[in-house]
């Protein structure tokens, strides 16, 4: 049962992420193609370095936990043993954290971009995440200790939530901004 | 797996939050050193005027500081009060130096809070016909 509710709530996470993503790209449909292939020489600004950096992050947040989802979804169903599938379980999800880390930092030094606070804060909450996992892969599938079950779903629960929340911070400012803007027109 | 193997997982993953730990400085790092290149900048202003370089310097200097604490004031304002909080207490503090630089007389506090919150008016150009 409480499975089952975690995985509601996990996908519903994963579509509002996607909404997000959707937004922030339809909030600058007029740069879409800036947006996907542009480079340093396209941001000038302060409003295009924010754009820039929230895509970015929404990007690879949205990405990784889709892959991130389907991966640990494939290894469950392995036929292994149930330590060595906890070990595998627990390490898939802490070196994808840490390629979405460098994703998101490559991504910016390649365009040039500085980092937004969203994104920076992106970064500190996949930090955290690479440390719950890795407590609970040393804690429940080295030594085979339950203490931490609960605590490490709740705090899986909570980083994701607080992801959502920062992707979404760029649409919901830009949607207020536009409404404000059209209100005092 | 047997042991070696178990310390093995662990090494790596130590070895992989060193790594992230160190994009995350570089990350800190980099912010910070801009908005300390950019405050660097303002040392090198000359003005154009000789007369009011002094003037134009503390201007530019006071307008950056007054942007930069406004933004952190809007995002980290409490409820200790607007004059109470560290970071406009710095504001407060440059726009006392900029008066005493510039030789005007401060205004009172309250008025320039008030002056803060209202919008300048536009000076718009008076035109004469000419007949």
């Amino acid at each position: 049962m409480a499975n089952d509710i975690f995985e509601l709530i996990d996908w519903i996470i994963k579509a509002l992420e996607l909404s997000a993503l959707t937004a922030i790209v339809l909030f600058a449909y007029q740069k879409i193609s800036i947006l996907f292939f542009g480079g340093s020489k396209n941001i000038n600004t302060d409003s295009d370095i924010i754009l820039h950096s929230c895509f970015i992050t929404a990007l690879v947040v949205v990405i990784f936990h889709f892959i991130g989802s389907a991966t640990t979804q494939y290894i469950l169903a392995l036929n292994l043993e149930k330590m060595e599938k906890r070990k595998l379980f627990y390490s898939a999800i802490f070196f994808m954290e840490l390629i979405a880390i460098l994703s998101i930092f490559t991504f910016h030094k390649v365009r040039s971009c500085l980092f937004a606070a969203p994104a920076r804060l992106c970064v500190y909450l996949s930090f955290a995440m690479m440390m719950v996992q890795m407590l609970q892969c040393i804690l429940h599938g080295i030594f085979d200790i339950n203490l931490f079950s609960p605590v490490y779903r709740v705090l899986v629960l909570g980083i994701n939530i607080a992801t959502l929340s920062i992707i979404s911070y760029y649409p919901v400012m830009a949607y207020l901004k536009r409404n404000y803007n059209e209100h005092k027109q | 797996m047997n042991i070696n193997s178990e310390l093995e997982l662990i090494v790596y993953m130590l070895l992989s939050a060193g790594l992230a730990t160190f994009v995350i400085t570089h990350i800190i790092r980099s912010g910070f050193k801009n908005t300390n290149s950019e405050i660097m900048l303002l040392n090198k202003i000359v003005a154009s005027n000789s007369e009011t370089s002094l003037k134009n310097k503390h201007q530019a200097q006071y307008d950056f500081k007054h942007n930069l604490i406004m933004d952190i004031a809007d995002t980290r304002l409490n409820k200790k009060g607007i004059e109470q909080h560290d970071d406009m207490k710095l504001h407060f503090e440059s726009a006392i130096t900029y008066y005493k630089n510039t030789n005007e007389k401060p205004i009172k506090l309250s008025e320039y809070k008030k002056e803060l919150q209202s919008s300048p008016p536009i000076e718009r150009p008076v035109f004469k016909i000419v007949e």
